[in-house]
C-alpha cells in the first residue's frame, strides 16, 4: 500500500467514524437566537418621545456653540499639504493628533502622558523604541512610558527617521477596514493626506530610505477575488513621487531591504518562511541580486521546527540578521535571532502565533507583533539584544501592530 | 463608495447557516481531531469554529467559500488546542468517558499518531489535501500562505510520514 493509499484510507476511515459518532446524537437546535426588535406599537410611543429629545438636545448644543465661539483657526490649506497617491482620491482634511485634554489610555508600564500641544512636538520620539498602532490609536513607548501621539484607531505607524509619524488609520476588523495613510511631521497641526484607498485596499508596509530620502511603502489591493492584483508602491516624503515596484502576494508580509544603489531587495514571507526575495530597479523590473544572497522559502536548522520570518541584509551584502520561531510550547515561542558570523542567540518570547520586525544589525531592539485566534493583532512585545548577556523580552502594554523605532 | 459606469453592485445573500452547518460540521470535527491530535477535543474545537461563523455569518456567508474560513478558523483553534491536549486529555477522559470519537484500527492510528508528530503547519496540510481532497493552491489559500510554501508544507510532511511509516511497519 502506498502512502497516498494510507493516507486516503486514515482520513476516509477518520471522516466516517466522525458521522456515525454524530450521527447517534439528535440534531442540535442551531437556528439563529431571535433578535429583539420594537414592535410597531412601541415604535408608536418612543417616535414622539424620540423626536422630543433630540430637538432638545440640538437646541442645547447649538446654543453652546454659539457660547463657546473659539478663536478663527487658519485654513486647513495654510498648514496641511493634502496629496494623495495617484489612482487614489482626496478627502477633506482630518485631525487626527489627540486633543490637549484626552485621557492617556491605561497601561501597565510607566505612567501615560499626552501630548501638550496642538502640534506635532519636536520631540515625540526622544527616548522611544517602539511605536503600536491599535484600537487605542497611535502610542509610543520607551523609556519615560508611553505616550499617546494620534488619538484615532490606527492599523500601522511607523518613524520616518526624522521625528515624523507615519501612520495608517483604521481597524484590524478587515483589510476593508483599513483606510487613509497619514503623515505629520513636528510642528504640524494636522496631517498630511498620502494615501487614500477608495476602490482598493491599502495597507502601510513601512518607511525606507531610498537614495536618502525616506519613502512610505504600501501595497495597493484592487480587483475582485478572481481577478484581485497586489502592487507594491512607495511614495517619497520630499518629493512625492511614487515608484511602481510592480506585483506582490497579498497574504504575505512585504518587508524589504533598501539599497542606496537604485534597487530594493523585496522580500516576502509568509509568516511560515521567505516566499519571494528578489531584487527589483525602482521602475519594479527584476533585477539580478547583486547585494544580498539568493534565498528561497527557508527553513532553518536550528533544533528543531524553525521557520525563518525575517531577514535583514546590510548594504554591504556579507551580514544578515535573521529572526525565526520554533515549535511552540506551552505559551511561549522560541525566537531565534542568527547573526551570520557570530552564531545564533535564542530568547523565548510570550505567546504564541509571532511576527517579528524591524531588527537589523546596528540596531538592539527587534519587534515581536503576536496574532490572535482568528489573526487579528494581539500584543506586542520588544526583545532588548542590546546587553547579549542578559537581554529580556517587554511586553508593549495594549493590542496592536509595533515597529522599532531606532534614535535620530 | 461610488461605482463607475453606473455598475449596479451586486449584493450577495448569504446561505443558511443551518444548512452550512450540517454539511460542514462533521468535516470540521475531523479537520479538528487530525490536526489537534485528540478525539476529545476535536468536537468542541470545530464547535467553537463554527460558532465563530455563526456570529460573523452576515459577512462570512456571502463568500465564495466560506468553508475555507471556518476550516482556518479551526485550524488556529486546533493548534492552540493541541499544546493543551495532553494535560487536558487526562481529565476529559475522567469527566467524559463516553464522548469522544472511537479509536480507528491500528494501522489508521499509526498514521495519525505519525501525523500527530508534524509540524502544526505540515499537518494542517495534510488534513486539507487528504481530508478534503484540497489542491495545493486551495490549502495556500486556506493557511494564507503561498503556493510554494503550501507545496513545501506538503512535501515534507509526506518525506516525514513515509520514513516514520516505514519505520513502524518494520
Amino acid at each position: 500500500m502506498t502512502l497516498d493509499d494510507r493516507l486516503h484510507r486514515a482520513f476516509s476511515n477518520l471522516e466516517t467514524r466522525v458521522n456515525e459518532k454524530l450521527a447517534e446524537r439528535p440534531t442540535p437546535d442551531i437556528s439563529p437566537e431571535p433578535t429583539y426588535r420594537p414592535s410597531d406599537r412601541t415604535w408608536k410611543i418612543l417616535a414622539p418621545i424620540a423626536a422630543a429629545v433630540v430637538l432638545l438636545v440640538a437646541i442645547g448644543a447649538a446654543a453652546l456653540l454659539l457660547r463657546n465661539q473659539p478663536d478663527p483657526v487658519p485654513p486647513a490649506g495654510e498648514v496641511t499639504t493634502t496629496t494623495a497617491a495617484p489612482g487614489t482620491t482626496v478627502p477633506p482634511p482630518e485631525t487626527s493628533l489627540p486633543p490637549t485634554t484626552q485621557a492617556p489610555p491605561p497601561t501597565t508600564e510607566a505612567p501615560t502622558t499626552t501630548v501638550p500641544t496642538d502640534a506635532f512636538p519636536a520631540d515625540a520620539f526622544a527616548g522611544v523604541t517602539a511605536v503600536r498602532a491599535g484600537a487605542d490609536g497611535v502610542v509610543a513607548h520607551g523609556a519615560g512610558g508611553a505616550t499617546t501621539l494620534v488619538d484615532a484607531p490606527a492599523v500601522a505607524a511607523y518613524h520616518d527617521g526624522r521625528g515624523g509619524l507615519v501612520y495608517q488609520l483604521g481597524s484590524f476588523e478587515g483589510p476593508g477596514e483599513f483606510r487613509e495613510i497619514l503623515y505629520v511631521r513636528p510642528g504640524d497641526v494636522e496631517p498630511q493626506l498620502l494615501v487614500l484607498g477608495e476602490d482598493e485596499i491599502v495597507r502601510l508596509v513601512g518607511v525606507f530610505d531610498v537614495q536618502g530620502e525616506p519613502h512610505v511603502a504600501f501595497t495597493v489591493t484592487s480587483g475582485s477575488s478572481e481577478s484581485r492584483r497586489d502592487t507594491l508602491r512607495m511614495l517619497g516624503l520630499d518629493t512625492l513621487g511614487v515608484l511602481d515596484l510592480g506585483e506582490v502576494g497579498f497574504f504575505e508580509v512585504g518587508l524589504m531591504d533598501v539599497s542606496v544603489a537604485g534597487e530594493v531587495v523585496v522580500i516576502q514571507t509568509s509568516g511560515e518562511g521567505i516566499v519571494q526575495n528578489e531584487a527589483r530597479t525602482l521602475d519594479g523590473e527584476p533585477k539580478e541580486l547583486l547585494n544580498a544572497p539568493e534565498l528561497e522559502c527557508a527553513f532553518i536548522g536550528v533544533g528543531g521546527q524553525e521557520c525563518l520570518l525575517y531577514l535583514n541584509i546590510t548594504d554591504d551584502g556579507l551580514r544578515y540578521v535573521a529572526v525565526a520561531w520554533s515549535e511552540l510550547e506551552g505559551d511561549a515561542a522560541d525566537l531565534v535571532v542568527i547573526e551570520v558570523g557570530t552564531g545564533a542567540e535564542e530568547h523565548r518570547v510570550p505567546i504564541g502565533e509571532v511576527i517579528p520586525r524591524d531588527v537589523d544589525v546596528e540596531w538592539p531592539y527587534v519587534v515581536v507583533n503576536t496574532r490572535s485566534d482568528i489573526g487579528a493583532p494581539a500584543d506586542a512585545y520588544l526583545v532588548d539584544f542590546s546587553d547579549p548577556g542578559s537581554s529580556r523580552v517587554t511586553a508593549l502594554p495594549g493590542v496592536g501592530v509595533a515597529g522599532a523605532v531606532r534614535p535620530l | 463608495m461610488e461605482h463607475s459606469d453606473g455598475e449596479i453592485p451586486v449584493v450577495r445573500r448569504p446561505m443558511p447557516f443551518e444548512a452550512f452547518y450540517l454539511a460542514e460540521f462533521p468535516t470540521m470535527v475531523a479537520l479538528a481531531c487530525a490536526v489537534s491530535g485528540s478525539r476529545l477535543a476535536a468536537e468542541d474545537i470545530a464547535q467553537e469554529a463554527m460558532v465563530e461563523a455563526s456570529k460573523r455569518w452576515h459577512v462570512i456567508g456571502t463568500y465564495d467559500k466560506p468553508g475555507a474560513w471556518v476550516r482556518r478558523v479551526t485550524i488556529q483553534k486546533a493548534g492552540k488546542r493541541l499544546r493543551r491536549a495532553r494535560t487536558e486529555a487526562a481529565a476529559l477522559l475522567k469527566l467524559r468517558p463516553d464522548d469522544g470519537l472511537e479509536p480507528g484500527p491500528p494501522d489508521v492510528e499509526e498514521v495519525f499518531d505519525a501525523i500527530g508528530r508534524l509540524p502544526a503547519r505540515q499537518r494542517a496540510a495534510v488534513a486539507l489535501h487528504y481530508l478534503d481532497g484540497y489542491s495545493v493552491a486551495e490549502v495556500a489559500d486556506i493557511l494564507e500562505c503561498a503556493e510554494g510554501t503550501a507545496k513545501a508544507h506538503l512535501h515534507k510532511a509526506r518525506r516525514t510520514l513515509a520514513t516514520a511509516l516505514r519505520e513502524e511497519e518494520s
